[in-house]
């Protein structure tokens, strides 16, 4: 995979809703390191458990047992999910010499689909002793054709609004029918009606209304089906909102950093109508760029305008903000989102191949940041 | 990847009796007692599955549709190491005696979607309606 692909997948990545904040945000006891000090507690069978075919947005329970087979008692601090939400729950908080620890995992599924696995860690009082790292892994399925329905508004003229339309099927019933639908932001509406050879299936096509305010919007529209193995459909939705003033790109992908050295981007903001306009103030809401503008000729006023975006970053991680740019024209401060990733300054950057996929496009080779001296 | 994996031989057969090789079945035996258990058996072979998790099977009454999946259970892909091949066997038992029924594949792959294997596949199950 090409580096300027891997660079916009990576800032994808960093770009897209957080739905869900991993529920794990505890440093491990000795930070990134596991400490190889054997703890007391001995996962009683498997401590890596599989769970049978399931459906997406069910929940999967498991009970995971230990045994204490240390000389001291072993007092339970912590047991989380260590990727996504889940509830966990052990049971005796204190476990004494020989006794048995019982966790209980609810893992619901969400919109999982494929493969899929979950992680979770218990967190003790033992000195010096690392996680104890266990799991839950099996096959989500979804019930609804396609798998991955989107609605997808792309860059949009606010005045005009937006329209983007889908067909869902389940063969699972006869007919699919709708029994609700829930959005996430009043500015988005979906209509339904029949589609497919025999009406089976819906054609639902969502609405962004011209009110909508500018820059990235993005959520979720929750459908409410009559499929009972899966009576629930998450259908993401996303839309690059603007008026008159179109940026050059957006969101703005700054890709990878090293650490230390200096990266300028620049960005052109031009008036669809060829009005000319000024730029008061760029407020940077992230912290992580410094910006300046100017006309793209001459001075004063333009119908177009360049904005630099300067990152001089001191240490490694995300980043990612939004620029307000506040302008001389009524109704037209732009939001603009911007991200990437800055890696130190040795890191290595190393090819992997992931190999095939069933979905080719879907599955390609992708370059990472590897974790490593800086 | 399902879009290599090669499917050798796609058979339906249709029997009264179980077990039945498709060969034998297209002159089944219509007895009252045997046409309680109306069957029609599906049998596939595949081989290089790379990616692919399972397969799905669909029936209708109509070619053209709608069709409906009858395999409540994924059929877990075996991956046979090359140069062999996989091989399925499918007996859709909720068949009617008299009536043409409709059968299409689906592979599923590892990363949950699904993909058309096979085209559309015929098969009347001989007997008379309503016995």
């Amino acid at each position: 995979m090409r580096p300027i692909c891997v660079a916009l997948l990576l800032l994808g990545l960093l770009l897209l809703p957080v739905g869900k904040t991993a529920a794990d945000e505890r440093p491990e006891k000795a930070p990134g390191v596991v400490t190889g000090v054997p703890g007391s507690l001995v996962f009683i069978g498997d401590p890596r458990q599989v769970f049978a075919d399931s459906y997406q947005h069910s929940v999967v329970e498991h009970v995971f047992t230990a045994e204490n087979r240390g000389p001291h008692p072993v007092t339970i601090e912590q047991a989380l999910a260590v990727r996504g939400s889940a509830e966990l729950t052990a049971e005796p908080a204190v476990i004494a010499p020989g006794g048995q620890l019982t966790v209980r995992v609810r893992q619901p599924l969400g919109s999982e689909v494929g493969q899929t696995a979950f992680r979770y860690a218990l967190i003790t009082d033992e000195p010096g002793v690392s996680r104890y790292r266990f799991s839950l892994s099996g096959f989500v399925q979804s019930a609804y054709d396609p798998e991955r329905p989107v609605f997808s508004f792309g860059f949009v003229e606010r005045a005009r609004g937006a329209r983007s339309s889908l067909e869902i099927f389940s063969r699972e019933v006869d007919r699919l029918e709708l029994g609700g639908v829930a959005i996430d932001h009043p500015a988005v509406r979906v209509e339904s009606s029949r589609a497919g050879v025999a009406e089976e299936g819906l054609l639902l096509t969502a609405i962004l209304d011209p009110s909508a305010p500018l820059g990235a919007l993005s959520g979720t529209v929750t459908l409410t089906t009559n499929v009972s193995n899966q009576v629930t459909v998450e259908i993401p939705w996303s839309s690059q909102v603007f008026g008159d003033l179109v940026p050059s790109e957006h969101p703005i992908a700054l890709g990878l950093i090293r650490v230390s050295e200096l990266l300028t981007r620049d960005i052109t903001l031009r008036s669809r109508s060829g009005r000319r306009f000024s730029i008061d103030r760029i407020e940077d809401l992230g912290g992580g760029v410094t910006t300046d503008a100017a006309p793209c000729s001459g001075t004063g006023p333009a119908d177009c305008w360049v904005i630099r975006l300067v990152v001089d970053t001191a240490s490694p991680g995300m980043l990612g903000g939004t620029l307000r740019i506040v302008t001389d024209q009524d109704d037209e401060t732009l939001p603009l989102s911007y991200g990437g990733i800055v890696i130190g300054r040795d890191t290595t950057i190393r090819q992997l191949d992931l190999g095939s996929g069933s979905e080719p496009s879907a599955q390609p080779a992708a370059t990472v940041a590897a974790e490593g001296s800086q | 990847m399902a879009g290599a994996l090669r499917v050798a031989a796609l058979v339906l057969a249709v029997g009264f009796a179980a077990p039945l090789h498709a060969n034998e079945s297209a002159q089944p035996a219509p007895t009252a007692t045997a046409a309680t258990s109306a069957k029609v058996v599906l049998e596939w072979s595949a081989r290089n599955e790379e990616g692919v998790y399972g397969y799905l099977v669909y029936r209708s009454l109509r070619r053209e549709g709608p069709f409906r999946r009858i395999n409540l259970e994924i059929i877990h892909a075996r991956h046979a190491p090359a140069p062999d091949t996989s091989t399925y066997r499918f007996v859709d038992a909720e068949v009617e005696p008299g009536r043409t029924y409709y059968y299409y594949l689906d592979t599923v792959s590892e990363s949950g979607i699904k993909q058309r294997l096979s085209g559309v596949i015929a098969r009347e199950v001989a007997g008379e309606p309503g016995r």
